[in-house]
C-alpha cells in the first residue's frame, strides 16, 4: 500500500528553486532515509508533505488523499526546530498533545518521559535546548501515527541518547507504520534504513533499498553517498 | 476541536492582559478613595497622578490587546510555534477562527474591564447626572434614553477597534506570503486593509448622504451648517450594518487567502 | 549492537549470524526462535531486515514455520551438517584466497596432522566418535 506519494513535486522561492520535479513513492512498512547535504531541500519536501509549504506546481498524497485534517491525524512530524508554547509545563505539553491527538499514547510518553529522566513538572523555558529536543521527539514517538517523519532527529543529541532514540524508534514501529527520517548523519542510522532516497540540490538522485546498494556497491551506504555527492560537484 | 483551540488562545491572552486588568482596577480603586479623601494637597496631587495613571491604563488594556493579539497570531501561526498548529489535525479554517473569536472575547471582556475601570474611579451620582443632562438633549430627539446612547456609542467604538483587530490579521496573513521583510509587509498590508474598511464606510455615508439631503446638505455644503442631530440615527444605523457586513467579508477572505501558508 | 559492517546487506549478515548459531548447535534443532520484533530490538535492526534473514534462511531450509506457533529451527540434522560443509568449504576458499593474496602457503589440516598435538586431538576425536558417530564422523571427512 502507498502511504506517501509526490507527483511532480516543485517549490520555488522567488527565482531560487528549492525543490525540482521531485517524484518518489513509500509503501507502508518501510524505514525510509532522505539522506542529502545541509540545503539540499530535505526540509522543503518534509515541509511540503506536512502542509507548511504549499507546493508551486505538483502534488503530495498521503494515503490517496491531498494533505489536510486526514492526512495530518496520520503524521507524526518532528520538525527540525522546537515548537512549545515555552510557558506550558511537559505536563500541560502532554496534555495539549492528549487533546488534539486521538492517537496519543499518555502512559508510553510518561515512561518514556521517565526513561530520559525528564520532569513533568519543569516549565518548558526552563529547560536546555537538548532537553526541549527529547521532549518533543517523545511526544512524536508517542502517537500511534501511519507516517511518522523525523527531520534529523539526532542532531544535537549525545551517542547515548542517539541508541536510545534508535531503540524507541525500532520498539515503536510496526509494520503497517512507514517512518521517514532525514540526516545527514548517515552512518548512525543506516543499518535500520529499508530505504534510502538521496537527495541533491533540491532534485532526488537515488531511491533504492538499502541492501540492494550494499550489494550492488559493496560499501556503505555512507560511501555511497560521499561518493554520489563528489560526482554531482 | 475549536472549542480546544480557543481554549488556549484564550489562556494565552488573558495571561498576559490580565496583568492590566488588575492594574487598571487598582488605581481605579485608589483613585476613587484618594478623591474622597482629599483631605491635603499632597493627597490631590497623589490623586490626579492616580487619575492619570488610570486613564494610562484604559489605554493600555487597548493597545496591548490588539498588540498582544496580533503578536500571538504572528507567533502562533507563523513561529515556530506554527510548526505545532499547522499540523494538528483540525481544519485550517477553525485556527483562523479560533484567533478571530479570541479577539472578539478578548475585546468584549476588555471593554467592560475598562467600563468598569471608570466606574469606580469616576461615577458618583453627580457626574451621572452630568453625563444624563448633556445627552439629554440628544436623547430627547433621537427619542431615547441617555444610557441607549452612550451603550450605542460603546458598540460603535468597539466595532471599530475589533475592524482594526482583524485587519491586523489579515495584514499578518498577508504579509507572510511575501518571501523576504514579511513583518513589514503585514504592517502595510494591515494599514492597507484597515483603511479599505474606513473607505467603504465612508463611501456608504455619501451614499446616504445623496439619499437623505438632511445628511446630504450639511455634509456637502461649504457653508457651515450644523446637521440636525436626529440624522445621527441612520448614520448609527447605517455604519452598523456596514461594519458586520465588512467583518463578514473580512472573515471570508481571510479564512481563503489563510489556505495557502509558508512557513518559514 | 555495532557488530554489522554498512558495506554488506545487513540481511545477510544477520541471516549468517543466525546459521553460525544453528551449525554451532547454540540454536540446537527444533529450537523455537524468538519473534522477528525480539530480534530486531535485540539486534537492533529494522525487523523488515530480519524478516529478509529469515526468508533466506527459511529457503535453504535451515529454519522452518509452523502456521500458528512461529519459526522453528529444522529438525533435519542432515540438512543443516550439509548446510555446515557448504559454509565451511566457503570459509576455507576464503582462507585459501586471503592466504594466495598475501603469498603464503596454505597450512590447514596438513599441518595439524604432522604437529605435536595431533595425536591428543586424534584422541579427542576418537572419544566424540563414540558419543556421536555420524556427526564426527561428517566432521571430519
Amino acid at each position: 500500500m502507498v502511504l506517501l506519494e509526490c507527483r511532480g513535486l516543485n517549490k520555488k522561492y522567488g527565482q531560487k528553486q528549492a525543490l525540482k520535479n521531485v517524484n518518489i513513492e513509500v509503501t507502508a512498512g518501510k524505514i525510509v532515509g532522505l539522506l542529502g547535504p545541509n540545503g539540499s531541500g530535505k526540509t522543503t519536501l518534509i515541509k511540503l508533505i506536512n502542509n507548511l509549504l504549499t507546493p508551486t506546481s505538483g502534488e503530495v498524497l498521503i494515503n490517496g488523499k491531498q494533505p489536510g485534517v486526514e492526512s495530518k491525524s496520520m503524521i507524526s512530524y518532528l520538525p527540525e526546530r522546537t515548537y512549545f508554547r515555552r510557558n506550558m509545563s511537559v505536563k500541560k505539553t502532554l496534555e495539549f498533545f492528549a487533546d488534539f491527538y486521538k492517537d496519543f499514547d499518555l502512559k508510553r510518553a510518561q515512561k518514556l518521559l521517565k526513561d530520559l529522566d525528564l520532569d513533568e513538572n519543569q516549565r518548558i523555558s526552563a529547560m536546555s535546548k537538548g532537553m526541549q529536543e527529547k521532549v518533543q521527539l517523545v511526544l512524536v514517538m508517542s502517537r500511534r501515527a501511519k507516517l511518522y517523519i523525523l527531520d534529523e532527529p539526532l542532531g544535537g543529541v549525545d551517542p547515548a541518547t542517539r541508541d536510545y532514540i534508535l531503540d524507541t524508534i525500532l520498539t515503536n514501529f510496526n509494520e503497517k507504520a512507514s517512518l521517514i527520517i532525514s540526516t545527514h548523519l548517515i552512518s548512525d542510522i543506516e543499518r535500520i534504513l529499508d530505504e534510502v532516497i538521496m537527495i541533491n540540490k533540491g532534485q532526488v538522485v537515488m531511491h533504492e533499498e538499502a541492501d540492494a546498494l550494499r550489494a550492488k556497491y559493496k560499501t556503505s551506504i555512507d560511501a555511497i553517498f560521499r561518493k554520489e555527492l563528489k560526482n554531482a560537484r | 476541536m475549536l472549542g480546544k483551540l480557543l481554549k488556549y488562545d484564550l489562556k494565552a491572552n488573558f495571561k498576559f492582559l490580565a496583568i492590566f486588568y488588575t492594574l487598571a482596577l487598582v488605581f481605579a480603586v485608589i483613585t476613587r478613595i484618594l478623591f474622597a479623601i482629599n483631605n491635603s494637597l499632597f493627597l490631590t496631587i497623589l490623586a490626579y497622578i492616580f487619575n492619570g495613571a488610570t486613564i494610562a491604563m484604559i489605554a493600555n488594556i487597548l493597545i496591548n490587546n490588539l498588540m498582544r493579539a496580533w503578536v500571538h497570531f504572528k507567533g502562533n501561526l507563523y513561529g515556530d510555534e506554527g510548526y505545532l498548529m499547522h499540523t494538528l489535525p483540525v481544519p485550517r479554517k477553525c485556527l483562523y477562527t479560533s484567533k478571530f473569536l479570541m479577539g472578539l472575547i478578548t475585546l468584549i471582556v476588555s471593554t467592560l474591564i475598562i467600563a468598569a475601570t471608570m466606574a469606580i474611579a469616576w461615577l458618583t451620582p453627580e457626574s451621572f447626572e452630568m453625563l444624563k443632562s448633556f445627552l439629554a438633549p440628544m436623547a430627547e430627539i433621537l427619542d431615547s434614553t441617555a444610557i441607549e446612547i452612550v451603550l450605542l456609542m460603546i458598540f460603535v467604538v468597539f466595532l471599530e477597534v475589533f475592524v482594526m483587530l482583524i485587519s491586523g490579521y489579515t495584514g499578518i496573513i498577508l504579509g507572510f506570503k511575501k518571501l523576504s521583510n514579511r513583518t513589514g509587509w503585514a504592517i502595510l498590508f494591515g494599514f492597507i486593509s484597515y483603511i479599505a474598511i474606513q473607505l467603504v464606510i465612508l463611501a456608504g455615508m455619501f451614499i446616504l448622504a445623496g439619499v437623505n439631503p438632511e445628511i446630504g446638505e450639511p455634509l456637502l455644503s461649504s457653508e457651515q451648517l450644523v446637521p440636525d442631530i436626529s440624522v445621527l440615527r441612520p448614520v448609527y444605523i447605517l455604519s452598523i450594518v456596514l461594519y458586520f457586513i465588512l467583518i463578514a467579508i473580512s472573515y471570508v477572505l481571510s479564512v481563503k487567502w489563510f489556505k495557502k501558508i509558508d512557513l518559514d | 549492537m555495532n557488530d554489522f559492517e554498512n558495506s554488506t546487506p545487513v540481511y545477510l549478515q544477520i541471516a549468517e549470524k543466525l546459521a553460525i548459531q544453528i551449525f554451532g548447535g547454540k540454536l540446537a534443532p527444533g529450537t523455537q526462535l524468538p519473534s522477528v520484533r525480539d530480534i530486531a530490538i535485540a539486534k537492533r535492526v529494522n525487523p523488515n531486515t530480519v524478516q529478509k534473514a529469515l526468508a533466506k534462511l527459511e529457503e535453504e531450509g535451515l529454519i522452518v514455520t509452523e502456521r500458528t506457533n512461529g519459526k522453528f529451527v529444522t529438525n533435519l540434522k542432515e540438512l543443516i551438517m550439509e548446510k555446515r560443509e557448504e559454509y565451511a568449504a566457503e570459509l576455507t576458499r576464503n582462507y585459501e584466497k586471503k592466504m594466495h593474496e598475501v603469498g603464503a602457503e596454505i597450512r590447514m589440516p596438513k599441518i595439524m596432522w604432522l604437529n605435536d598435538g595431533a595425536a591428543e586431538i586424534l584422541e579427542k576425536v576418537e572419544q566424540m566418535e563414540e558419543k556421536n558417530e555420524e556427526r564426527s564422523r561428517r566432521w571430519f571427512f
